[in-house]
């Protein structure tokens, strides 16, 4: 299929194009992620969601169906099915071949799992125009997060079952302390698999991540990242023209943010959390809030079964017109800040309780390394343990020393991008460094209170 | 008289800097058998920060990285290391990234310079299906 016959659903390189662009003023939301149910067949150590179980009230097959009929005459054109995992519910290709039936892409994000040639097909037969399947670092980094031995050797077989399939096959890939010195090796993978594109995104304090707050990156560790980014996307994606998408929470404006970013180079630089605005998160059971990652205590608007899609939908773009994000600590001090409002809602909501001031930001790492100091977070309070919950967590100002060169995530990260890692390799964390990093137990430091950096 | 003293001064001149390159060299040596002493272990990033500092393992490692790294207890097999190391990969592992530009202080190139193949379709209904 050529891009000319679609030319308005085609990624054709340029960016303007693509589905998930931000709408012009005035228009719906051009992407809705849908997670049709909780349940799930994995046991995920970052899972935002906590998923495993399905909601006690999701939508029934008839719901789900008239949901699909709202969001394409609100003029959605691009619908995300997620998870739990997508599959666990049986009528998923149903929904499916509905959303394309009524004109909109249809994408899928799973863990693979259990991602059968039967359920591929399935998939192709419904209309389903993108597969992505999650891999998280190296097969024992990767399992260790997944919490199931075999699902990295199950992802990549489903991997290369849909790449021959004629489904776009994308991967999505967590960055944390884990897998960041994984990515070269994971980039090696995608181009043995044939993925066409490639999502990373920040692991984010929510859910079980919070549990487990030795997983996260710190936001120094971004001085590494962003560079590590920049070489792999200009060495292993480019000459094969895998497309690289960097996720919302991986900015901002810093030196490399034309490199990473399709279209920075023209202007089309991050303009603030699109919640609402572009995109719609829809649960299972029918809230809908402005984005799928968001905490749905604070940013659930509204329940298709209570009101329709429409109202909610204008409700939630309303509220980002009429409330900007109040900027505080070193973001309402920032020269980006008018066009960045504290880049993304839902990573520094889940720290703090309240967005506006985000460490995971790879301009004010350099800002503050150029001072003599970097940030590193603390956790304060746990999570109570619910979906979509998060605990809270304090900056810590220390001075840029020679500590950071000893921090294990740094020095394998330097010796991966430097040599390139044998496609054989299983994983550069030992197994103790795997438990004592994914089975910690959350440290709650007393009386602690958040530092607002300048 | 007065080129004698010259010599003599550049005598001693030149005796104090073989004298100090001995001694740097004899430091060298000395933390040679800590370094191939196979009791030690470092981790990744401590090894890197030896290297950087010590210009004999840094000779060393880059004729051997293999069994450098395992002199000081560190795993080589998942790396894709080649017999003996090129500048260019010793420099981006020892490089300065808190600059944020890249390894060797060399920026990627500018997005709209050079671009290589531009990324391929990434949406779309699989082949030969069409969206009613």
């Amino acid at each position: 299929m050529a891009v000319g016959d679609h030319p308005d659903r085609l990624y054709d390189g340029d960016p303007q194009s693509l589905a998930r662009w931000r709408p012009l003023e005035n228009s719906p939301p051009s992407i809705a992620v849908w997670e049709i149910t909780l349940r799930c067949d994995l046991g995920c150590r970052h899972c935002g969601s906590r998923a495993g179980r399905a909601r006690r009230d999701e939508l029934s097959t008839a719901e789900a169906l008239d949901l699909v009929h709202q969001l394409a005459d609100l003029g959605l054109r691009e619908v995300t099915l997620i998870g739990g995992e997508f599959y666990m519910r049986d009528d998923w290709d149903l929904i499916a071949a509905e959303i394309v039936r009524y004109g909109m892409l249809c994408s899928v994000v799973t863990g693979a799992r259990q991602m059968t040639d039967e359920r591929i097909r399935r998939a192709a037969a419904a209309g389903v125009g993108k597969i992505s399947l999650s891999i998280d670092g190296l097969e024992q980094t990767h399992d260790a997060i997944r919490g199931s031995a075999g699902s990295w050797r199950a992802a990549v077989a489903a991997a290369r079952r849909i790449s021959g399939s004629g489904i776009d096959l994308s991967v999505n890939t967590q960055m944390n302390r884990l897998t960041m010195p994984e990515l070269p090796g994971v980039a090696d993978l995608l181009v043995d698999i044939g993925a066409r594109s490639w999502m990373v995104i920040l692991t984010a304090a929510m859910g079980r991540a919070a549990d487990h707050p030795k997983l996260m990156l710190q936001p120094y560790h971004l001085l590494y990242l962003f560079p590590l980014l920049a070489v792999i996307k200009r060495e292993r994606l480019d000459p094969n023209g895998i497309a690289f998408f960097p996720g919302n929470n991986v900015g901002y404006f810093g030196p490399l943010a034309e490199t990473l970013r399709y279209g920075a180079d023209r202007g089309h630089v991050w303009s603030g959390c699109g919640a609402g605005v572009s995109s719609l998160g829809i649960e299972a059971d029918g809230n809908v809030k402005g984005c799928p990652s968001l905490p749905s205590s604070d940013y659930v608007r509204g329940n298709i079964r209570e009101r329709p899609l429409r109202d909610i939908s204008s409700d939630l773009a309303r509220e980002q017109a009429e409330a900007p994000v109040g900027l505080w600590g070193f973001c309402k001090t920032c020269p980006f800040a008018a066009r960045c409002r504290g880049g993304c809602t839902w990573t520094s909501h889940v720290l703090f309780g309240r967005p506006g001031n985000n460490p995971f930001c790879h301009s004010r790492a350099l800002a503050l390394a150029e001072a003599g100091f970097v940030e590193k977070l603390e956790p304060v309070s746990a999570a109570p343990g619910e979906p979509f919950d998060f605990g809270r967590y304090q900056i810590v100002e220390t001075p840029l020393g020679p500590d950071l060169e000893t921090d294990p995530v740094i020095g394998l990260t330097l010796a991966s991008q430097a040599f390139g890692l044998r496609p054989d390799a299983v994983g550069l964390w030992s197994r103790q460094d795997l438990s004592d990093t994914l089975d910690l137990a959350v440290t709650v430091a007393a009386g602690g209170r958040e530092q607002r950096p300048r | 008289m007065a080129r004698s003293v010259g010599t003599l001064f550049k005598f001693v001149i030149g005796l104090f800097a073989v004298l100090q390159g001995m001694t740097t060299l004899s430091r060298a040596e000395q933390a040679r058998p800590e370094v191939s002493s196979s009791a030690e272990t470092l981790t990744m990033s401590a090894f890197i920060g030896r290297v950087r500092q010590d210009a004999v393992l840094r000779e060393r490692f880059s004729q051997n990285p293999s069994g450098v790294l395992r002199e000081y207890g560190i795993d080589p097999s998942p790396y894709n290391l080649p017999d003996r190391l090129t500048q260019a990969q010793l420099d981006r592992l020892l490089s300065d990234w808190l600059r944020g530009a890249g390894p060797s202080g060399s920026p990627p190139p500018s997005p709209g310079a050079a671009q290589p193949s531009p990324p391929v379709v990434v949406y779309g209904p699989p082949p030969g299906r069409r969206p009613p």
